[in-house]
């Protein structure tokens, strides 16, 4: 597929070119938009957003740059403002203050299988999964995401650790009881 | 090292991560884009439709003027035909064949302007011509080969119409003639096409005696309608579309108040501050305070009787209100979304533009010497074209800009009064307190769900036309 082309056709608001970006790339954008929420139907509100933002603003997409992470950024962003303002995440989006949590020692064997992972990602509280997701996944500096949700850089990283600390556990914890069943068999 | 292993994993698996969306998810796409590329296309399609109405009745109000004119041009041509006709009949224009060119030329050239008759009239009058005046009123001019020519006056009004000299419509003519340029710019020519020749000047100087009584001959055949003319003078001024241009100085406000901070009570007690509910709302945003606003507008305004009048028009209007934020953050997202935190460090400008269309009943209630005090109502129907103000994260205490919250089209209320300032002079032109208020609030969500624009300003209005 010409992305060039394909994208020069979706600036013209060709609605074949269109669909055939969406096919392309929806499955990949719904996974990251699975990640920030708790349910596949607000994942999907998510991703029909950030997808008629991608068609209205195409023609702002500076062509240098990959058109995927341009849409992968336009979605993590539309997810984040979908917390914000839903009712459902925007009590949970409370990034408060706390002690640096001691960095874990733990080291599991991430032996889970994407599904899983993403699963367990999800089990996070929004704010914690909201964090995790900027930091491990998606790249940004904590200093990134402090100017993005408006928190401080010591808040992130103390956030983002204490996400850490609890998915490794969990991981741990899924992976011996895996093991324990495999075992038993 | 441990950490970045971690990570490295998870980022791996995750980019995995496919979900496949259900199958109706992309008519919905497709229908959203469509309905919001329809909303630009509407704006579009209104505002363009508001531009040709305003410009078809600037056009037809040009045109209107220009008919007076022409009208205004026929009166004068019928004048001068009777001039040149009354010069003929002395005996002098036969004399000489420079100054009858001289005094014809202009006419002609004038002359067709108008109808084709007149042009035929120019040749002093071969056959019976009809010259329709601007009163509307219609004269017969009979011509012979000599010039001679007879007004086909109903006769017995002359003593009526001279007693109502003192008419307006008496006045509005003599005004019509007295200022009309062809006459004057004949006599000029007439004058300096005769320096060379002594019989000329003797010509001219008879010209100005004969046109005395020639004036008074076409003054007499409108005098006589001076009642149709009150009346008619009265309906055109009544169905005339004059245009004035208006600019509006003040303060715009988003709140409650134009002068104290207390225009976010409503959200904050809409929020709630959450006592009971630890941890949910945590931050407040800033009070706004009101900024600077000034609206710029064209109206047609038409009067219904001597003291009431409605206006049309197009506006533009720029309204400000400030709020106190934190530093400004740039997330690096492609959308450009910039953030604020909250704080007071720094003072931000939310900027509002609109295009309306503004409607409005005016009434004179009281006369101060020659000027009247008027007062006005109006609605106004409005379209928001571009703001950059910000809303506001309770939960984060993060300000960002969403125009998608903001309501794009707007009705609102207005009021005003207004003074004739020098209503003599040419440079007259009214000026008064305006307030507008939106009955439509800013926002659908956020912040600015429970506020209303309302401006504030002294209006200064020139009208063209009177």
């Amino acid at each position: 597929m010409d992305h060039r082309q394909l994208v020069k056709d979706c600036i013209r608001q060709k609605p074949l070119a269109q669909e055939q970006l969406y096919r392309h790339y929806a499955p990949l954008m719904l996974g990251v938009c699975y990640r920030y929420t708790k349910s596949l139907h607000d994942a999907e509100d998510v991703l029909q957003e950030g997808f008629v933002k991608v068609f209205l603003h195409i023609k702002d997409y500076n062509a240098t740059g990959e058109i995927g992470a341009w849409i992968r950024r336009i979605m993590v962003n539309t997810a984040l403002n979908y917390l914000k303002k839903n009712k459902k995440y925007r009590t949970e989006m409370v990034f408060a203050e706390m002690p640096l949590h001691p960095v874990s020692d733990l080291n599991p064997q991430v032996n889970l299988d994407t599904k899983e992972l993403a699963e367990m990602i999800r089990q996070l509280p929004t704010g914690f999964q909201t964090i995790f997701n900027l930091y491990a996944i998606e790249g940004y500096t904590h200093v990134e995401i402090g100017q993005m949700l408006g928190i401080s850089e010591g808040t992130s990283k103390s956030q983002y650790a204490r996400a850490r600390y609890l998915l490794m556990e969990w991981i741990e914890k899924y992976s011996s009881s895996k093991q324990q069943r495999y075992a038993g068999k | 090292m441990q950490e970045n292993e971690f990570e490295k994993k998870l980022q791996q698996k995750m980019d995995e991560l496919q979900v496949q969306p259900a199958e109706e998810l992309w008519p919905k796409i497709k229908a959203e884009v469509a309905k919001r590329n329809g909303r630009r296309r509407r704006f579009i399609f209104f505002f363009l439709l508001a531009a040709m109405l305003f410009a078809g009745l600037l056009l037809t109000d040009i045109f209107k003027g220009k008919g007076k004119n022409d009208s205004s041009i026929a009166a004068t041509q019928l004048k001068n035909q009777i001039d040149n006709t009354a010069t003929a009949n002395t005996g002098l224009a036969n004399s000489n064949e420079p100054v009858k060119q001289a005094v014809n030329e202009p006419v002609q050239q004038s002359t067709a302007v108008v109808a084709k008759s007149l042009d035929e009239a120019n040749t002093l009058g071969q056959k019976p011509l009809a010259v329709t005046n601007h009163i509307g009123k219609t004269a017969k001019i009979k011509g012979t080969k000599k010039g001679a020519v007879k007004m086909n006056v109903a006769g017995g009004l002359q003593d009526e119409m001279e007693s109502e000299k003192e008419s307006s419509a008496g006045q509005q003519y003599n005004e019509v003639v007295n200022t009309a340029v062809v006459p004057d710019t004949i006599d000029e020519e007439k004058k300096s096409t005769t320096k060379d020749n002594s019989i000329e000047k003797d010509e001219v100087k008879k010209e100005v005696v004969i046109n005395e009584p020639a004036k008074k001959e076409t003054i007499k055949p409108q005098q006589k309608t001076a009642g149709e003319a009150v009346k008619t003078g009265k309906k055109k001024n009544s169905n005339s579309w004059n245009i004035a241009f208006s600019l509006t100085v003040g303060r715009s406000s988003t709140g409650n108040s134009y002068l104290t901070d207390k225009s976010l009570a409503a959200y904050q007690d809409n929020v709630g501050n959450s006592a009971g509910s630890p941890g949910s709302y945590l931050y407040t945003p800033s009070s706004t305070k009101p900024g600077f606003a000034f609206a710029a507008g064209i109206k047609l305004v038409r009067n219904l009787s001597a003291h009431n009048s409605i206006a049309a028009g197009l506006q533009y209007a720029a309204q400000n209100t400030l709020i106190n934020t934190g530093e400004r953050v740039y997330a690096s997202t492609a959308v450009r979304d910039v953030f604020f935190t909250q704080g007071s460090t720094k003072s931000y400008t939310n900027h509002y533009h609109f295009i309306s269309i503004p409607v409005s009943f005016s009434t004179s209630v009281l006369h101060i010497g020659k000027s009247n005090l008027n007062l006005e109502a109006g609605m106004s129907l409005s379209r928001l074209i571009s703001t950059n103000a910000l809303n506001f994260n309770t939960t984060q205490g993060l300000y960002y800009p969403d125009n998608s919250l903001f309501n794009k089209t707007i009705v609102g209320l207005s009021a005003a009064a207004s003074i004739n300032l020098f209503p003599a002079s040419k440079f007259s032109f009214s000026a008064g307190p305006e307030f507008t208020y939106s009955l439509t609030p800013l926002a659908s969500a956020g912040m600015y769900s429970k506020s209303h624009y309302s401006f504030l300003g002294i209006r200064l209005q020139k009208n063209l036309k009177k």
